[in-house]
């Protein structure tokens, strides 16, 4: 689904990716993993296209088109779905709002009130409270745990082929994780879809079950494993990869 | 008034040192007065809808006496063409008890400035609030002076602006609690968006306080579009031009929002469509 092959990118001047080789198809949640400034959220705005990233060797492909000169929203627009590690406030604009105007860029056919209906669905599946959509998106009326709620919701709601979740588990309470990763497991186990997720959390990956692990060092992807290797490099600290 | 002068004022950096005083007991060209009375107990809802054609800098003034324990909402909408100079004086007098709310939302024009004068008396009310915008390279302003005369009036003024290119929006509010108005209450903010290269807002909120007990807030900001709101939006599938709309009309609806008549509220909200 998504190849990235020999991307190397700066970002003014310093190499924050060299040499990143990494295949996600369908079904394959892959974790990403490493110290901080180790290279995982530049991938992540690599993948995004994000254009403070200086690309300049290698390829990212999706569904086997380069989207190397796709923009943002473009890439969204193909199915892919990054979230961000920190979410801004959008004073003004309500979480309900805010879908319409993602679905009707999505030129989704769905009525109003089949969204209505969906939507309604989805914030009983998240926990979330019933004035959720008439909340202001990533404002103080919203915990920490509601903004990624609200993320994962969007995920659900336009239906992506890849994710990419960076440290959407960050801030979210305690006693809230367990259900959390397992919606975002059960989205992606039983609709096959493509992650990409990067964590600092054993427990998240215990919840979430990659399928891959991919660890980072100064911006290369250092080793690669099953399971068994977070579990290893939790243990040990990411200096056993350098 | 006598008519003898025509009333000079340039596009260009807000001179700070400018009040009301400098307009009101001056002498120009008046082309048009109205005043808006409110008689003791009377409770009312207006809108008056400002569309000027004159093309010399001419200056209008509206007059609003509110009598004892009346109230008045009243919502001003004035879109200005690129090519008109305008002033707007308003003379408000709010009698003991009295409540004022008045909702500006000014759009546009060469140079179209309002300027607001407020004299409070005891247990007054005078809450104000909207919209200084100007898109089309010319300079649009609110200035406003609220005096606390009486004690236990209260004064809020909600001011945001919008600078598009070579724009420019000035809100200058000062408010007084003169030594008789004990216990008053005084809150100014102001929040502006530049949304156009070269885009100016300048604002300058002032409080004074002479009487006891008298309490005060302000706050003032200026941002230019964040570009990872817009990041953030584009991420989700929405396009440039759609993300910059989406932040400056959620930008906007924070004051249209306040209008409490809705239909009034559905022809402001057009009238900032562009």
């Amino acid at each position: 689904m998504i190849k990235i092959k020999n991307l190397t990118a700066k970002i003014k001047n310093i190499d924050v990716l060299k040499n990143i080789n990494l295949t996600v198809n369908p079904g394959e949640i892959h974790a990403i993993m490493g110290a901080r400034h180790s290279g995982k959220s530049s991938l992540a705005h690599a993948i995004l296209g994000n254009p403070i990233l200086d690309i300049h060797e290698g390829n990212i492909t999706f569904n086997r088109r380069s989207i190397m000169d796709k923009t943002i929203e473009q890439r969204n627009l193909l199915g892919i779905f990054t979230t961000f590690q920190y979410l801004p406030i959008l004073d003004g604009i309500s979480n309900f709002d805010l879908t319409k105007a993602i679905l009707k860029a999505h030129k989704d056919k769905r009525s109003l009130n089949e969204i209505e209906k969906e939507y309604k669905l989805l914030i009983k599946e998240l926990g979330l409270s019933s004035n959720h959509g008439h909340k202001i998106t990533n404002n103080e009326t919203m915990t920490a745990t509601e903004c990624k709620k609200n993320e994962l919701l969007q995920i659900m709601i336009t239906d992506p082929k890849l994710i990419v979740l960076d440290e959407i588990d960050a801030d979210i309470e305690e006693d809230e994780l367990e259900t959390f990763a397992l919606n975002i497991k059960n989205f992606l186990k039983n609709k096959k879809k493509a992650a990409i997720v990067i964590t600092h959390s054993k427990r998240f990956l215990d919840l979430l079950e990659p399928t891959h692990v991919n660890i980072m060092v100064q911006g290369a992807i250092q080793r690669k494993g099953s399971q068994e290797l977070y579990k290893r490099i939790v243990e040990d600290g990411y200096t056993q990869c350098s | 008034m006598a008519i003898h002068s025509v009333l000079k004022a340039e596009k260009g950096d807000p001179d700070w040192q400018f009040s009301p005083e400098d307009y009101f007991g001056k002498e120009f060209k008046i082309i048009d007065a109205s005043t808006v009375e409110m008689g003791e107990g009377q409770n009312e809802k207006v809108v008056l809808r400002q569309n000027p054609t004159e093309k010399e800098l001419l200056a209008k003034h509206l007059k609003i006496s509110l009598q004892k324990n009346s109230i008045l909402d009243l919502t001003i909408l004035n879109e200005l063409d690129s090519n008109l100079q305008q002033v707007f004086l308003y003379d408000i007098h709010i009698n003991m008890g009295a409540t004022l709310t008045l909702g500006l939302f000014v759009k546009d024009g060469m140079l179209n400035k309002h300027i607001i004068q407020v004299i409070q008396e005891e247990g007054s009310t005078f809450s104000t609030y909207g919209l200084i915008s100007n898109t089309v390279e010319g300079d649009t302003e609110i200035v406003t002076k609220v005096i606390h005369k009486g004690p236990d009036s209260i004064s809020n003024q909600v001011f945001l602006g919008i600078a598009g290119k070579e724009s420019q929006t000035v809100y200058q509010g000062v408010a007084i609690a003169e030594v008789e108005s004990e216990a008053s209450q005084i809150g100014i903010e102001n929040s502006n968006l530049i949304i156009g290269e070269n885009g100016r807002c300048y604002s300058k909120p002032e409080t004074y306080l002479d009487s006891e007990f008298s309490v005060c807030a302000t706050g003032s900001e200026t941002n230019t579009i964040n570009p990872e709101k817009l990041g953030y939006l584009q991420s989700k599938g929405l396009s440039l031009e759609d993300s910059q709309n989406i932040i400056v009309n959620s930008f906007r609806d924070q004051v249209i929002g306040l209008i409490t008549q809705d239909l009034i509220k559905e022809e402001v909200k057009e009238m900032y469509q562009d």
